[in-house]
């Protein structure tokens, strides 16, 4: 008959083990990165801490993570979060379907990006290799692309580095459709 | 055991506690099948599986585990008959397709759960050592997947995706399993090492910026540590059994783990920790010393997953 382990080792080892991770969980309380769930912030592609004191990270090089400790915007390099809405508005798009492509540590979201009249009217998500389902961020993320017509998304719920990804994609699409 | 396959035809009717003799031989044989370890763990799993359906996203992935069991049931009923083996039924390989469903995005493609399990398969009949899978198959099958397929992995049986509160869920079941197969130490070393080296980390600032300890201890990436810890750490054909053996194991396998998550991150850094304490137990059985071979082991044990 095998040995057991008995009920009292087992506790004695879940609460050691349990406290280890409590220590863990309240030493990163402050950098803690994971949005609550219900939640949703601004994110940013752009690095750098901007005037407003909101964290980003760059679009250009992309070191998209899942770290962001709050909220941000996607506005590209010089860009402050204040002007993140009137830059994405007074850009001018030329018609048709662009490609674009965010990557981090956590995989690759691709958006084909189709601009109509000067508008976003279509984002479709072409691949989506995030730790996430892509059901998780679409057609969220694509119809709040539509609605805002900017590559400016709120970070969605415990999809954070889909989030960034996508945003990336969509901002780097529209690099492309810029007149 | 490696290989074990349930024959249900082969269950005899047996006498009830008052006397009268069962018809219903095969309703005998599952109510059996499921006080095994490896009908529990398959309960469990089942359970997980369907909790974690309740999240609209993740009913695409209940298509994707069954498409993964039955490549998993054929393939191995394809192996059995190549093995001139009676066994039509492979209650490892539904396990195995089960976890890797589990893992793997509940969005991927049909295609792409079915090949995993295949790989998973292959790698289990492909890969022994004394009779037994060298590494632990679904494990394998992720791993491999995750450069053939762009499918991404969300671990969503481990209820990841569901409140935080569900972890309790996760727990509960995951530490029934674990005493019903005697592998205690190793999930409490593999736990302890694994959250103590994070702990260390975070306290000494280190680690990348993108894969920081404040996420792998949060909803939902300490999900996958711990579905990792009871359901696929515990497999009694790729994990040893004395307990020495298993808290080397444990640490082995979550020092591992930790070392490539500061270094690397990605996503795959707990199936490799996994697989490399699969490898290392391998070496350490091929010639058991005496006192290995006296140590206490499990009694029944359920097949690979």
């Amino acid at each position: 008959m095998a040995a057991r382990i008995s009920n009292r080792l087992i506790t004695l080892c879940s609460l050691a083990i349990g406290s280890i991770y409590a220590a863990g969980y309240l030493v990163t309380e402050a950098s803690a990165s994971v949005v609550p769930n219900g939640t949703a912030t601004s994110i940013s592609p752009q690095s750098g801490t901007n005037p407003s004191g909101k964290t980003s990270v760059s679009s250009g090089s992309q070191t998209g993570s899942a770290t962001n400790s709050g909220p941000a915007s996607t506005a590209p390099k010089g860009q402050t979060h204040q002007g993140k809405t009137s830059t994405a508005h007074k850009t001018q798009y030329k018609d048709g379907t662009f490609q674009g492509t965010g990557t981090n540590i956590y995989g690759t979201v691709s958006v084909a990006l189709t601009v109509k009249s000067g508008r976003i009217t279509a984002v479709n998500i072409t691949q989506c290799t995030t730790h996430y389902p892509q059901s998780v961020i679409d057609p969220v993320l694509p119809q709040m692309v539509i609605a805002k017509q900017s590559w400016q998304v709120d970070i969605l719920t415990g999809a954070t580095a889909s989030t960034i990804d996508f945003a990336q994609a969509v901002y780097n699409a529209l690099q492309q459709a810029k007149l | 055991m490696h290989g074990q396959t349930t024959n249900y035809r082969q269950v005899k009717p047996e006498q009830t506690r008052n006397g009268q003799t069962s018809n219903h031989p095969q309703q005998i044989s599952w109510r059996k099948f499921i006080k095994t370890p490896k009908g529990f763990v398959l309960v469990v799993l089942v359970g997980l599986t369907l909790l974690a359906s309740l999240n609209s996203n993740e009913n695409h992935g209940l298509m994707n585990a069954l498409i993964a069991i039955l490549t998993a049931l054929v393939l191995d009923w394809l192996v059995g008959i190549l093995q001139h083996s009676h066994r039509w039924f492979s209650d490892g390989g539904l396990i195995t397709g089960l976890i890797v469903a589990d893992v793997l995005s509940a969005t991927a493609p049909w295609y792409a759960a079915a090949l995993t399990t295949a790989i998973a398969i292959a790698a289990k009949h492909l890969l022994k050592v004394k009779r037994k899978p060298l590494f632990n198959p679904a494990a394998a099958g992720l791993l491999v997947a995750t450069f053939l397929f762009p499918t991404g992995q969300s671990w969503w049986g481990s209820l990841s995706l569901l409140p935080g509160w569900s972890i309790i869920l996760l727990i509960i079941g995951g530490m029934v399993v674990t005493q019903r197969v005697n592998k205690f130490p190793q999930v409490f070393a593999f736990l302890g090492t694994y959250f103590g080296l994070l702990l260390v980390m975070a306290i000494f600032h280190l680690g990348l910026p993108s894969d920081t300890p404040g996420d792998a201890l949060r909803v939902p990436f300490v999900n996958s540590a711990l579905f990792l810890a009871f359901f696929m750490l515990t497999d009694p054909p790729t994990s040893p059994a004395p307990y020495r053996q298993q808290v080397y194991f444990g640490f082995l396998s979550a020092f591992v783990s930790i070392v490539i998550f500061a270094f690397q991150g990605g996503l795959t850094y707990l199936l490799v920790g996994l697989l490399l304490a699969n490898g290392w137990k391998a070496w350490a059985s091929r010639n058991p010393k005496p006192s290995y071979a006296k140590s206490p082991s499990l009694v029944t044990s359920r097949g690979e997953r």
